[in-house]
């Protein structure tokens, strides 16, 4: 009779314990999703604020690449309108303008006086890393989620999610995907 | 990377251990021999082994870069390093990104350090910034980043003053046992029953274990050390997702001759290759603190993808081993992570080798405050910080210029 | 660092991605340890012209490396009318005075002859 008691109240226990670790455990996986936002979301803000200087700088040496430099200043502000849309909407508005931001240096390789300038290339050094800071952040972001969506739809862990309403969050993922993407070489 | 590095840390655990227990072993010879008391030589032992933590623990984080004549350089001054160490931070999801430092030394070399990811430092040669695109690059710091997220910094730390008590201990303690050690047991033996050729046997064994014991615990240091710079590799290919970049800065670095000034024996482990490398080193053996270049390039190419899973089969692949790098808990904690292009097209049309070197040469002398005065005929006048020169003629075409 | 022999901060010149540093005062010039061989290097051609040989029996002033500041030997360097340069014996350092770099360019009045020395005529108006 008291062994009995004594088991139930172990088992509870374990459940309990057991219980709380997955719970934490999804806290953990969702807060550094939640991060990997964040830093994807400065990053865009950086970018939104490189670009007109860039436009400016650019067109002090190429005055006839009007279309280049209404493309870029136009995907740039549609992307800032959509600071709060969800990671798949967002994904697609910013790689349009770094396709843009694309153009605008490759038409920026026409003019050797332009290539030459300090200033563009303080700025060009910028802009480089903040696409690179973009894409890392992205594939940390995605790296989480998917750890996050792992714990939600795996036995056990999906029992908890579901009783504690974790749900599985959504890939950051860029039109151009397909284009970044190298063969993938076997040896 | 939770589990990432929980399973580093069982790996490696057991190596610390082992060599604690060498420590341990080293103090009881002691003991014996010295004091009578095996118990009074395991304090002596740790007592040693507390007091050079201490001495760590106060030089602090800091006495690498000290050693190494690094200075703290900021975004304003090397924008592409900078630039690099958090694109790389973001990349490894460290809490903080670390502090950055140069080292004025053509020979192309980086180390990590900091006992806490929160209070990690990097620092990088000028040569490195001078041999390297920005691929390689990235790819240098991308593996300084992964030590000092598998804490390896803080591993290397706590394994080195271990390694550092044992030299020190055996070293005295053979030292007293060859010159009076005979003498001691002697009169200890007089005094008992044992015969003088029992005595003789454990005073020989003694002696053994006091030279074994420092080359056990180089050994296993060295050990860990290969292990780990696999690990960071691995790490490196991930974050960047282009192992390319990281085998391509890897060869150029074995390809200069010449060695770090500033590096030490105590700092070897620190870089990213052993700066006591000699030219055409190319063998690994058992008391190297890097694993050779070679083997390191060549894991990296054969890489299918850049996830774990990848480095770790091209690990087994190229080692023609069974046992893998990747601590297993770790393989599974990214998806698929294809290799991304080269970065050329976006890279700034200025790096060119020459480019860099100068690039580097007039930043550093901006870190060092000398003023730069650009002569109209193509020389450059570098004048020291706090000169009673109020102006300098250009030896070249005799214009004189103000300070 | 200070000029050995009046004492003003050196300054660096560079030219052609070849730093020296330079005395503006009495135009001397410093070579570090392996500065000569690269200026050698980077001319494609080899330091030999301006390697110091013996040591020179002189009255002239000692003077101390302004790199280690301790007092410098006296050796020969030059071939057909030598100078008398200072050679730190600590870090390998060169002192040349503007007269000495002077001579020692002039012994080298073809063109294309070495050149380091087309360098140095070039840069320091020697």
């Amino acid at each position: 009779m008291d062994l009995w008691i004594w088991i139930v109240i172990g088992v509870v226990v374990i459940l309990a314990i057991s219980f709380i670790s997955t719970y934490n455990g999804l806290v953990r996986a969702r807060n550094q999703v939640k991060n990997a936002w964040a830093q994807i979301d400065v990053q865009l803000k950086r970018r939104y604020d490189l670009v007109p200087n860039l436009v400016e700088t650019v067109k002090g040496y190429a005055r006839h690449e009007r279309e280049t430099f209404e493309m870029v200043t136009k995907a740039r502000n549609l992307a800032q309108q959509l600071t709060s849309a969800g990671a798949g909407e967002r994904g697609r508005v910013e790689s349009e303008l770094s396709s843009a931001l694309g153009r605008l240096l490759a038409v920026a390789e026409n003019y050797p006086e332009l290539k030459a300038n300090q200033n563009f290339l303080a700025l060009q050094e910028e802009l480089t890393s903040t696409e690179n800071k973009i894409s890392f952040a992205r594939q940390y972001y995605n790296d989480a989620v998917l750890r996050l969506n792992n714990r939600t739809q795996e036995f056990p862990s999906n029992i908890v999610a579901s009783m504690t309403g974790f749900k599985a969050a959504e890939y950051f993922e860029t039109t151009l995907e397909a284009e970044r993407q190298a063969p993938r070489v076997s040896f | 990377m939770w589990e990432q590095i929980r399973a580093n840390q069982i790996r490696s655990a057991f190596v610390m251990i082992f060599m604690g227990l060498l420590l341990i072993a080293v103090g009881f010879v002691i003991g014996l021999y010295f004091l009578g008391t095996a118990a009074g030589g395991i304090v002596i032992a740790l007592i040693v082994w507390g007091i050079l933590n201490l001495v760590a623990l106060f030089q602090g984080d800091n006495i690498l870069l000290s050693l190494g004549k690094a200075r703290k350089v900021n975004k304003e001054e090397f924008p592409r390093l900078y630039n690099i160490v958090e694109e790389m931070t973001i990349a490894s999801g460290l809490p903080r990104m670390p502090d950055v430092y140069i080292i004025d030394d053509p020979a192309p070399n980086a180390f990590a350090t900091g006992r806490k990811p929160e209070k990690a430092a990097i620092a990088v040669t000028s040569g490195l910034l001078q041999k390297l695109n920005r691929d390689e690059l990235q790819g240098v710091v991308a593996h300084e980043l992964g030590h000092i997220k598998n804490r390896d910094t803080l591993l290397m730390a706590i394994g080195g003053i271990l390694l550092g008590t044992i030299v020190l201990l055996s070293y005295f303690a053979s030292r007293m046992l060859f010159f009076g050690g005979a003498s001691r047991g002697g009169r200890r033996s007089g005094g008992g029953s044992g015969g003088g050729g029992a005595q003789l046997i454990i005073i020989i064994i003694g002696i053994v274990l006091m030279i074994l014991a420092p080359i056990a615990a180089r050994l296993l240091y060295f050990a860990l050390s290969r292990k780990r710079e696999y690990l960071a590799d691995a790490s490196a290919a991930l974050y960047t997702r282009y192992p390319e970049g990281l085998a391509s800065a890897l060869e150029k670095i074995a390809g200069t001759p010449t060695q770090l000034q500033a590096a030490n024996n105590a700092t070897a482990p620190m870089y990213i290759v052993n700066p006591f490398r000699k030219a055409g080193q190319a063998a690994s053996n058992l008391s190297s603190t890097h694993p050779p270049i070679s083997d390191r390039v060549r894991v990296l190419r054969s890489m299918g993808g850049a996830s774990f899973a990848d480095y770790d089969a091209a690990y087994r692949n190229v080692r023609g081993s069974r046992g893998g790098v990747v601590p297993r808990g770790a393989l599974g904690l990214t998806g698929d992570a294809p290799v991304r292009p080269p970065s050329t097209e976006t890279e700034p049309v200025t790096q060119t080798e020459a480019a860099r070197a100068r690039e580097v040469s007039d930043a550093l002398w901006k870190t060092n405050k000398y003023q730069t005065v650009e002569c109209e005929c193509g020389a450059k006048l570098r004048v020291p910080p706090g000169t009673s020169l109020s102006q300098v003629k250009c030896p070249r075409c005799g214009t004189t210029h103000p300070v | 660092m200070q000029c050995p022999r009046c004492h003003t901060d050196l300054i660096v010149v560079e030219y052609h991605d070849i730093e020296l540093d330079y005395c503006p005062a009495c135009e001397g010039l410093w070579f570090d340890h392996g500065e000569m061989e690269l200026v050698a290097s980077k001319m494609g051609s080899s330091a030999d012209a301006v390697a110091p040989q013996q040591s020179a029996d002189t009255n002239e002033k000692k003077l101390k490396c302004p790199e280690c500041h301790k007092v410098m030997d006296k050796r020969l360097l030059g071939a057909t009318d030598p100078v008398v340069a200072d050679v730190c014996r600590l870090c390998g350092g060169l002192w040349l005075d503007h007269g000495e770099l002077e001579q020692i360019v002039r012994q080298h009045q073809e063109p294309g002859d070495s050149p380091v020395i087309e360098y140095l005529r070039d840069t320091f108006r020697a």
